[in-house]
């Protein structure tokens, strides 16, 4: 089975006007069928026979630079090619980077560097280790034997001449590495579809993932198939062509429309090959072709529609192709000069000025198309957000910053204190800042308020957690607040950047139609994510009150540690003021979609749990059943409330993404929950032991 | 004595350790009856725990039900806003004209509000009730302005509280589909009635001798908790027979049961739907009793899906009086009508994602027309109706009962609701949110100034 033929599974729900036209096509093809395409380029060999590796010039900075501003329309927007390359590379390799042997040397490419290697060098990135299989028994259930992975992983060494000879029980396989089990894939991937999700085991769910991930690189692969290939003319339609023996696919798309007309209509009911003329035989085989290099109907959609389209749909060659057929089979000029300018790269590759000019031509017409759609107006900030990357940085400076505020806790009234602490705020100061750029950024690019999708909570979170750490610092100026800051800082953007690997899927989606709305995302989910905020805040300022006490830091400190105390009391009042405003702004809201205000759907009760949990611990304080250790107590326990809200009751429903995800949240969840427990573990038993020393010493 | 008895009384329900302990049962109501939605829908589980008197048994992990014994949340939340009025209204009050002011400020809001729209509710109870707490402030002993906030916020989650109990008690939730096109009277453009997602009605329909009809209805509520044992009976003077209801299943199937059964058929009960409880089809044996000897005459299955009614003829004193008995959601008519003109559902480009759904309408009434937009977050609200963008069904071919093959049209369907206490819980949230700011923003205030203090120590 070729690989480029990897069937799709759940096709269903995408009935498109372009169907008519593939039936149409099919029949061609049918009739075509005793013909082979000499134009296109075959994709590579994949055996995985030790030869020298197949080369492909390095691309230059200014290509990539023009490449990863390219405006591309997935997940049902427009982006730029570098989110895309990014989310997709993530997909398949499990981080936004590959890396790669080339001349025995280890390189590290970039997200679109992979993705231009893919659809113009397709033979050198079928041996790029890209696919992540994180258990080999997904390798074993679809037939790829221990046998067959040593010699696939020999090979790749023998050819790369570096890296390793063995793979683990948790690595990468390349294209051609995986190929031989291409048909044992297909097959189990056909299975475990028929199993609901619900039911499916481990192994399944994986063999689905990797097949959904093949078929997504076949996809890739196939996308750009026109800049590589040309379209042999037969004999009798050289005339139409200007007596060339070979075009380029956009020349025969320019013919579309007479192509057909050239084919009787019964032809494309029947394959009745015998009794057409030379000339129509020919205009089949001619449209075969077409069809072969076109790239298939999910190729990357590249092309924005021309003037006076009335489908917001990017078109692929295919879609452009199949659509005009479905017709009257003109396919419109503009469209045909963006085809000419992927040819025009594709003809260049190996001479770098020359691919830099071509790509540089194609970006400046995809770009102004785009542009004349009204739809590239926030690509250029968002290449910028993709190449700053904010949310690492602001991580990276948050550890940086973490690292000083220890050193200025260590050597809090020693002379150090006066470098160290300077550097903590510089650098604490500079995480925050970065992040803060980020989201704004992210909300100019989306048109929307700063959270509207989980990911987003995080980095909000992570934010206002910071800035109000700033505030608490230079109000109290006790050097404890800014440590804070830092740990907010380090964990939530690990989190942030945990959770989308795990995720692998654009940060910045298109919206559910019930959530497409900026004034409630604005009011209710601002409101409940500072909620969200200030409640985890407060449970770590508790831990700082509770450890401090049971560890016996600072026993001296009294007044110290009744401003801890009272500082845990205070978040947690604003903590209430803003879970409460926003979770009935929340019913709110729901009462405007659904009618109904309150529905006890787990969301819903997550955050009256956070509520109620806060209104517990202030009424407990306010009866004077608790003092401040009591209360930094129920703060922390509220910090497992508030993670259950935020995280846990996502785990209820069904059909979750994947186990990955539901495992790997739940992982997080349970060791959340585990060093809460911990930590109230060890401040009742140092409670209740101390008390009895109080007693018997007093 | 007595007074002395009752201020014991007043102090217990008023007291901290109560409503401590009402919230810790509220949480746990809360986050067990959050789990048990993993095995149980939504309105199962909101019955069981949310407008329950007693819980006896929960069930949140796979292996069974556990017994327990709490308060149900109907309990809960009543007792709840007597401790809250107990002890966060009446115990914190200094002075009679502070008092009073505060109630004005209260009944003020829940009265006029309710008059404005949405933003303007929120916006205006805000500064109402500012106003109100300056004013207040005057008149208040050592202008105690923390617990002013008190006040103000308790009673912001009394009118909240208030919501919710009226909301339970008066208002009716359904659903009304309307086709873009009339296709064999089964698919209609223009509704003045909306029926229930949960309620199904016996309905007796007798036929009048001069024609026209007269419905005697069996109310859902008599016989939805009649397990597989138990009956009901009915009576009424302007019957010539009682009823009994028995075999009642939430859900069921009709099947054949040629030995025995009713006309040989049976229903077999199945498990409610673990997620929607409204595509339960309830069924049950419905059976005529003669009045006073109580001999059962006739009988017959009734079901939710049945196509027809059971048409039964009764000769009472020389006469016969005709009656269509039939099982059906709960229908509630509508001062005016609606009538779809178009439906547009838009998907982002390229994907099966919906970026927006909304239906053109136009609202007939007393002979006038308004065209109206719903759609999702926007929905139209009339003489204390409102009607919501819910879902809608794509067009497909179907064969109708009389057997024609048809291409259905496309078909919005909203939820109605009525609901007196629609607007109370922006009101409440204005309340709380001014309430609160005093009280956080004063101690707020507070913490500034003892660091300050400190600072210059």
């Amino acid at each position: 089975m070729s690989p480029r033929t990897l069937p799709r599974l759940e096709d269903g729900a995408r009935a498109r006007p372009s169907r008519i036209a593939l039936l149409a096509l099919l029949c061609v093809l049918a009739l075509g069928s005793a013909w082979t395409p000499v134009g296109a380029s075959e994709p590579a060999d994949p055996a995985p026979a030790a030869t020298s590796a197949p080369r492909r010039p390095r691309w230059s900075e200014e290509s990539r630079a023009l490449a990863e501003a390219i405006p591309i329309q997935a997940g049902g927007r427009v982006k730029p090619l570098i989110t895309y390359a990014g989310y997709t590379l993530l997909a398949l390799n499990g981080r936004k980077s590959l890396k790669v042997v080339e001349d025995g040397e280890e390189l590290s490419l970039t997200p679109t560097e992979w993705l231009l290697d893919v659809l113009f060098f397709p033979d050198v990135a079928a041996h790029y280790r890209v696919f992540l299989v994180t258990d080999d028994a997904t390798l074993d259930a679809i037939g790829f034997t221990r046998e067959m992975r040593e010699k696939a992983a020999k090979a790749d060494y023998e050819r790369e001449g570096a890296g390793h000879a063995t793979r683990k029980k948790r690595d990468r396989w390349s294209f051609a590495d995986l190929s031989p089990a291409f048909r044992g894939l297909d097959e189990q991937a056909r299975v475990a579809s028929r199993v609901a999700s619900r039911e499916r085991s481990r192994t399944q769910q994986a063999v689905l993932e990797l097949y959904q991930n093949v078929a997504l690189y076949s996809q890739l692969e196939g996308s750009m198939l026109l800049a590589r290939g040309r379209l042999e003319v037969p004999e009798a339609l050289r005339s139409r062509f200007s007596g060339a023996a070979q075009v380029p696919f956009s020349a025969v798309a320019g013919e579309l429309e007479e192509l057909l007309a050239t084919l009787p209509a019964h032809a494309l009911g029947h394959g009745e090959q015998a009794s057409l003329s030379p000339e129509q035989q020919a205009a089949g085989r001619m449209l075969y072709d077409l069809q072969q290099l076109s790239g298939g109907e999910e190729g990357l959609a590249l092309l924005p529609p021309p003037p006076g389209a009335t489908d917001g749909t990017w078109h692929n060659p295919y879609r452009l192709v199949a659509g005009a057929a479905a017709h009257d089979g003109s396919v419109p000029p503009e469209s045909l000069a963006l085809l000419g300018g992927f040819e025009r790269v594709g003809d260049a590759l190996g001479k770098p000025a020359a691919t830099l000019d071509a790509l540089r031509a194609l970006h400046d017409a995809l770009v102004a198309a785009a542009q004349a759609r009204g739809e590239y107006r926030k690509v250029p900030l968002e290449v910028t957000y993709q190449r700053l990357d904010p949310v690492r940085w602001s991580w990276v400076l948050s550890m940086v910053g973490l690292a000083f505020a220890l050193l200025g806790l260590l050597s809090l009234r020693g002379g150090f204190g006066r470098v160290f602490r300077p550097l903590a705020w510089l650098m604490t100061g500079s995480a925050a800042a970065m992040l803060v750029t980020g989201i704004v950024m992210r909300c100019i690019i989306r048109d929307r308020p700063p959270v509207s999708t989980l990911y987003e909570t995080v980095l909000f979170i992570s934010a206002t957690g910071m800035l109000a750490c700033f505030v608490m610092e230079a109000l109290s100026r006790r050097w404890l607040a800014l440590p804070v800051a830092a740990v907010i800082g380090t964990l939530g953007l690990q989190l942030a950047q945990w959770f989308e690997g795990l995720n692998k899927q654009d940060t910045m989606p298109t919206l559910e139609a019930v959530l497409d709305t900026n004034f409630w995302l604005s009011t209710h989910v601002t409101t409940v994510t500072f909620g969200y905020a200030a409640g985890l805040l407060a449970a770590i300022v508790g831990q700082v009150y509770v450890l401090g006490r049971v560890l016996g830091i600072g026993k001296q400190a009294h007044e110290t540690y009744a401003a801890i105390g009272r500082t845990v009391y205070g978040v947690v009042c604003f903590g209430l003021l803003l879970s409460i405003v926003g979770t009935i702004l929340g019913g709110i809201w729901a009462n405007d979609s659904w009618g109904r205000f309150w529905g006890w759907d787990p969301k819903e009760n997550g955050a009256l749990m956070i509520v109620l949990w806060e209104l517990i611990a202030l009424h407990a304080r306010l009866g004077g059943y608790v003092g401040p250790f009591g209360f930094s107590m129920l703060a922390i326990a509220g910090g497992a409330v508030v993670s259950w809200s935020w995280w846990g009751v996502n785990q209820l429903g069904v059909g979750l993404h994947s186990y990955g995800f539901t495992e790997g949240i739940q992982t997080m969840l349970n060791s959340i929950y585990g060093w809460i427990g911990a930590v109230l573990a060890l401040g009742l038993g140092w409670r209740l032991l101390s008390g009895r020393k109080r007693a018997g010493g007093g | 004595m007595i007074a002395r008895l009752l201020e014991r009384v007043l102090r217990v329900l008023g007291s901290f350790a109560l409503c401590i302990g009402l919230l810790a049962v509220l949480f746990l109501l809360t986050g067990f009856g959050t789990l048990e939605q993993r095995y149980a829908s939504i309105y199962d589980v909101q019955r069981k725990y949310f407008e329950s008197l007693f819980l006896t048994e929960i069930q949140i992990t796979a292996g069974g039900p556990i017994p327990v014994l709490l308060p149900g949340g109907y309990v809960v939340l009543t007792a709840l806003a007597i401790n809250l009025l107990i002890g966060g209204v009446v115990r914190v009050r200094k002075s009679a004209p502070a008092l009073a002011l505060a109630a004005a400020t209260v009944t003020l809001l829940v009265l006029v509000l309710p008059r404005l729209d949405a933003v303007g509710l929120f916006v205006v109870g805000g500064l109402v009730t500012a106003l109100l707490l300056v004013l207040t402030g005057w008149v208040w002993p050592r202008r105690d302005w923390a617990r002013l906030g008190v006040l103000v916020t308790h009673g912001g989650i009394l009118v909240l509280l208030a919501a919710g109990l009226v909301e339970f008690h008066f208002s009716t939730k359904g659903t009304l589909a309307l086709a873009e096109q009339e296709v064999g009277g089964v698919y209609q453009r223009a509704g003045d009635e909306f029926q229930a997602y949960y309620e199904w009605d016996v309905i007796l329909a007798e036929h009048l001798e001069g024609g026209g009809v007269r419905e005697h209805i069996l109310p859902f509520e008599r016989f939805e908790d009649l397990g597989p044992g138990q009956s009901a009976r009915f009576e009424s003077a302007a019957l010539p027979f009682d009823v009994r209801v028995s075999g009642f299943a939430r859900n069921c199937l009709v099947v054949q049961e040629p030995s025995g059964g009713v006309d040989g058929l049976a229903l077999r009960r199945l498990d409610p739907d673990r997620e929607k409880a409204e595509v339960n089809t309830p069924g049950m044996l419905l059976t005529l009793i003669e009045k006073g000897a109580g001999a059962p005459t006739q009988r017959a299955l009734l079901h939710a899906e049945q196509a027809y009614p059971w048409r039964v003829e009764v000769a009472t004193g020389g006469s016969r009086r005709t009656f269509d008995a039939d099982l059906r959601r709960r229908r509630w008519a509508v001062p005016f009508t609606l009538k779809l003109d178009d439906f547009t559902a838009a998907y982002y480009p390229g994907t099966n994602r919906p970026k927006e759904f909304s239906s053109r309408v136009t609202k007939l009434e007393d002979g006038s027309t308004e065209p109206v937009l719903i759609s999702m977050n926007q929905p139209l609200r009339h003489k204390g109706y409102t009607f919501f963008q819910s879902s809608f069904e794509p067009p497909r071919r179907v064969e109708l009962p009389d057997g024609r093959v048809v291409n259905t049209p496309w078909v919005s369907i909203f939820s109605v609701v009525r609901n007196p206490a629609d607007a109370w819980p922006l009101t409440a949230c204005g309340i709380i949110l001014v309430g609160l700011s005093v009280m956080m923003l004063r101690k707020l205030g507070g913490y500034v100034r003892a660091e300050a203090r400190r600072r210059a120590a």
